[in-house]
C-alpha cells in the first residue's frame, strides 16, 4: 500500500472537517466536525509510524484522542452552559465580545 | 472516459499494486464508506443522524488503523470514540434540544465559503502530499516478532507440529531446543515452541509510553482530571 493513500484520505477528511466548522451553526455539530479533523490526523499520525516502522506514530494517537475526549467533555459543558443561558445552541449569536 | 479506464488498468496491473491486492480493496471499501459518512455528517440537517454518521467514520477510521497494523490505536479508538463520545454527543443532542429536525438552515454564501475553504485547502495539502511521498510504499515488517530463549522441555509436552518438525518422533525424556533448531522452524510453528514469545505492536507501545514518554502520559491523566472537573463546574446549576 501507498502511503499517499492514507494520507490523501486524512487530508480529504480534514477538509470535510473544516467544512463542517465553517458552515454548521449547531454548537454540537461544530463539535462533532473538530472531531473529524482530530480525527484525519490520527489517521495520518498512524500512516507516518506505519511508513517509518516504529511506535512514536501510535502513541502520540493514543494522546490525541485522551485529548479529544477531554475536548470533547469541556466542549459539551459549555455548549449546555450557552443553552441554559440563551436556550439556543447557535454558535453565530454568541456576539457579545463585539464592540 | 476511455482515458480515465486505461489509467484505472494501468494501476491496477502495477505489481505494487497487486502485491497488496486485500489490503486495497479493504481500503477502497473502508475510505468510501468513510467519506460518504463525512460528506453525509457535515450536510445532513438531523442533528441525531449526525452522529450516526460520525460514528461510522470514527469506527472506519478504526479499521483504517487495524489496517495499518495498529491494532492497540484501533481498539482505544472503539473504547474511546464509539463507546464513550458518540454518547457524550448524543446526551449533548438529547439535552440541548437542538431541533431534532432540520436544523442549519445555512445561507448558501456560508455554504458556497467554507466549499471554497475545503476545497482549496484540499488542493494545497493534495499538492504537497503528491509532490513530497509521490509513490512511497508503506512496508510492514514481520507483524508479529516471535522472540525466542533456548530452553529444555519434556518431548512429551511438546505439541504434535513441534516434534515433526524437528525429527523428534519416538523420543523421550528431556531435549535442549537451540536457537538454530528454532530458526529452522515455520513461523506458525515457531510460536507453539515452549520458551518462544509473541509479540505485536502492544509490547512496544506500553514500553514507550511508560519509559520516555511517561511524562506526557503523567501530564494527561492532569488533564483528564481537570477537564473532569471543569466541565462540572461549568455545567452545573448555580
Amino acid at each position: 500500500m501507498m502511503l499517499n493513500q492514507f494520507l490523501l484520505l486524512a487530508a480529504v477528511l480534514f477538509c470535510i472537517g473544516v467544512y463542517g466548522v465553517l458552515t454548521r451553526r449547531n454548537g454540537v455539530l461544530v463539535l462533532m466536525s473538530v472531531e473529524l479533523i482530530l480525527n484525519a490526523v490520527n489517521i495520518n499520525l498512524v500512516a507516518f509510524g506505519a511508513f517509518r516502522d516504529n511506535v512514536q506514530g501510535d502513541v502520540f494517537a493514543i494522546f490525541v484522542i485522551a485529548v479529544a475526549a477531554a475536548e470533547v467533555g469541556v466542549g459539551l459543558a459549555m455548549v449546555l452552559l450557552m443553552y441554559r443561558n440563551r436556550k439556543s445552541t447557535d454558535f453565530t449569536e454568541l456576539d457579545m465580545l463585539k464592540g | 472516459m476511455i482515458a480515465a479506464l486505461t489509467l484505472a488498468q494501468e494501476v491496477l496491473t502495477r505489481s505494487e499494486f497487486t502485491d497488496a491486492l486485500p489490503q486495497n480493496i479493504a481500503f477502497a471499501i473502508i475510505a468510501g464508506v468513510m467519506l460518504f459518512s463525512a460528506f453525509k455528517m457535515v450536510t445532513t440537517g438531523n442533528v441525531v443522524h449526525a452522529a450516526l454518521y460520525l460514528m461510522i467514520v470514527l469506527a472506519a477510521s478504526a479499521a483504517i488503523f487495524i489496517l495499518l497494523g495498529s491494532d492497540f490505536v484501533g481498539a482505544t479508538q472503539i473504547l474511546v470514540y464509539i463507546g464513550a463520545i458518540i454518547v457524550l454527543f448524543l446526551f449533548g443532542i438529547m439535552l440541548t434540544k437542538a431541533q431534532l429536525g432540520d436544523d442549519d438552515s445555512v445561507s448558501s454564501e456560508r455554504r458556497g465559503m467554507g466549499a471554497l475553504v475545503g476545497v482549496l485547502l484540499f488542493v494545497v495539502i493534495g499538492f504537497a502530499l503528491v509532490d513530497t511521498y509521490e509513490n512511497i510504499e508503506v512496508e510492514f515488517s514481520d507483524p508479529e516478532p516471535i522472540a525466542f530463549t533456548p530452553t529444555t522441555a519434556d518431548v512429551d509436552d511438546l505439541p504434535t507440529p513441534v516434534i515433526e518438525a524437528l525429527g523428534l518422533e519416538g523420543r523421550t525424556g528431556e531435549v535442549e531446543i537451540t536457537r538454530a533448531d528454532f530458526d529452522s522452524l515455520e513461523p506458525e510453528v515457531q510460536r507453539r515452541v515452549p520458551g518462544a514469545e509473541v509479540f505485536g505492536n502492544n509490547k512496544q507501545i506500553a514500553d514507550a509510553i511508560f519509559s520516555d514518554y511517561i511524562v506526557p502520559f503523567e501530564a494527561t491523566s492532569v488533564l483528564l482530571l481537570a477537564a473532569l472537573i471543569g466541565a462540572v463546574v461549568v455545567a452545573r446549576k448555580e
